[in-house]
Formats: C-alpha cells, sequence, structure tokens
C-alpha cells in the first residue's frame, strides 16, 4: 500500500502526506484467514486495525456482536484508548486484508505530533462513537453483574 | 368353455378395463403427491408457520419473491440448515453463539456462511448486538 492510498481511507483522509507518510512507515498489512482472530477480549491492546477487505466479527462476553463490511473502517481502538486492552474479540469471517499499525508506536505518534494526534484521534472517536457507547454500555452491565456477584458473596 | 369366450362370459374385459384405471389412477395420485410433498415441507420449515401462511397467501408471494433474488444458490441449503438452528435458538439470537453451534454440528464453514446470509439480508441485526433471522 502506498501513502497515497493510505490517504484514501476514511481514518486517515485528512492528513497532509507527511503525516500520512509517518503513519504509513508504521503500518503493516497483513492477510487474513477465514474464522482467524485478530484480538481476543481481555488481551493488551497491542494492535490497531484497519480493513482493506473481508468481513469481520466483534464480539462481546455477553454474546452481543457487530460486524464490519466497509473498506477502512476500523478496530482494536483500545489500543489508543485507556485502559488499552481489547473490550471484545474480532474473528474474521471471511478471508481478508487488514492494515495493522503496533499500538506503542501509533501512540508514541499520536502523543508526539498534536495536530496528526488529534486529526487521528477525532477520526476514531467518529468512526467508534457508537461502538464505544455499545461497549460502555456492555461493561457497565458486566461491573453490575460482578458488584451482584460481591455482594452476593459477603 | 376356454379362451377369449371364458373371459367374455365372467365380464374379464370389464374387470381388467376397471383393474387398469384402478392401478393408473393410483400412480397418477401418487406421482403428484410426490411432486408437491417437497412444497408442503418447504411450507412447514418456512418459519414454522404453516397456518400463517396458507391462511394469507397473498403475503406469502411477495416474502419469497423478496428473498430469491438475494439469496445465493449455493446457501441455500445452508439458509435451511441455519434456520434450524436460529429457531431452535430462538430470536433474537447471538451471532457468535450461532458460528459456534453451526462448528458443533459440523457445517460447512460457518464463518463464510454466516457472512453470506447478512450480505444478503437473511440474518439482520437488531441494533442491540443480537441479530434477527429475516426482515421482521
Amino acid at each position: 500500500m502506498t501513502v497515497e492510498e493510505l490517504q484514501q481511507l476514511d481514518v486517515f483522509k485528512d492528513l497532509s502526506y507527511s503525516e500520512a507518510a509517518q503513519i504509513h512507515a508504521i503500518s503493516k498489512a497483513a492477510r487474513v484467514n477465514e474464522g482467524e482472530s485478530l484480538f481476543e477480549m481481555g488481551n493488551p491492546a497491542h494492535t490497531f486495525f484497519v480493513i482493506l477487505s473481508g468481513d469481520y466479527m466483534i464480539f462481546f462476553k455477553d454474546g452481543t456482536a457487530f460486524t464490519l463490511h466497509q473498506r477502512g473502517e476500523i478496530t482494536g481502538w483500545s489500543t489508543v484508548v485507556r485502559p488499552y486492552q481489547y473490550t471484545g474479540t474480532a474473528v474474521a469471517l471471511t478471508e481478508g486484508k487488514v492494515l495493522a499499525f503496533d499500538g506503542s508506536e501509533l501512540l508514541r505518534l499520536v502523543q508526539g505530533d498534536a495536530a496528526l494526534g488529534d486529526k487521528i484521534m477525532a477520526k476514531v472517536y467518529a468512526n467508534v462513537g457508537e461502538r464505544i457507547a455499545f461497549a460502555q454500555s456492555r461493561t457497565i452491565e458486566n461491573e453490575s453483574f460482578k458488584t451482584n456477584d460481591i455482594s452476593m458473596e459477603e | 368353455m376356454y379362451g377369449f369366450e371364458a373371459i367374455s362370459h365372467h365380464n374379464g374385459w370389464a374387470i381388467s378395463v376397471v383393474g387398469i384405471l384402478i392401478v393408473f389412477t393410483g400412480l397418477v395420485t401418487l406421482s403428484l403427491l410426490i411432486r408437491v410433498f417437497p412444497k408442503i415441507i418447504a411450507r412447514i420449515e418456512d418459519n414454522g408457520k404453516p397456518n400463517a401462511q396458507s391462511s394469507s397467501p397473498q403475503k406469502t408471494i411477495p416474502q419469497s419473491k423478496k428473498q430469491e433474488p438475494s439469496i445465493d444458490s449455493s446457501i441455500k441449503e445452508a439458509v435451511r440448515q441455519y434456520q434450524y438452528l436460529i429457531s431452535w435458538m430462538g430470536e433474537p439470537f447471538s451471532l457468535p453463539r450461532l458460528i459456534e453451534l453451526a462448528e458443533k454440528r459440523g457445517l460447512v464453514r460457518p464463518h463464510a456462511t454466516v457472512s453470506q446470509m447478512i450480505h444478503a439480508s437473511v440474518i439482520q441485526p437488531d441494533g442491540k448486538g443480537y441479530f434477527l433471522w429475516h426482515a421482521k
């Protein structure tokens, strides 16, 4: 993938060529097989993914799920959002291709360059706003379950 | 009295004709039944609501027209298998649970099949993280 192609992806659309080049330098295109996991719930969030092709399902502990089908959609955003832990599991429904970013390198770029960080984070939040709310509602439900369990144990 | 004379005398020709008619009528009836049998089974399997459909035949036609173009012929059999699993799970259903069940049942390529069914709108999200069979 070239820098120009990277700039065509929605999440990086607002980046200048030099900013996109920095992002391009830390990106790795990877093939994903049908049924393969991109990441698993509860694990430290090390990798951020941008979908290039294929269909993916993100699911949570309680059995809820959503699917991703569009080029440029992102997943693994926990890499740049505290507590840097995946809240769900991502599985490829079909074989496809993703652009993978090392979380620590992406964070270094985002935190080191305020303008670049703002542009990327704005896109991340715009893209995943609904999913964050969805994940938070799941977390709240899970925490209330845990609280109930603890109070029952007490 | 022997031969044709004996046959005629004891109404043999008439009995033969009646016998032939009975056998042919039976065979035709049987073949017609066999012909409509798959349709009857399909109706019974379709959402498990044969009565609702038979009572409103006009509604059935547009529904099938909606589905037919979107369902690839290669996944038609899979659709039937997954419909059975979903009717067992109840709706709305969990997509990862459906895939897990399909894997346990040994269905071929459950991830890709589910993906195909989502693209064909056979499976649709309910907006709350669960999924529904067809548009309701």
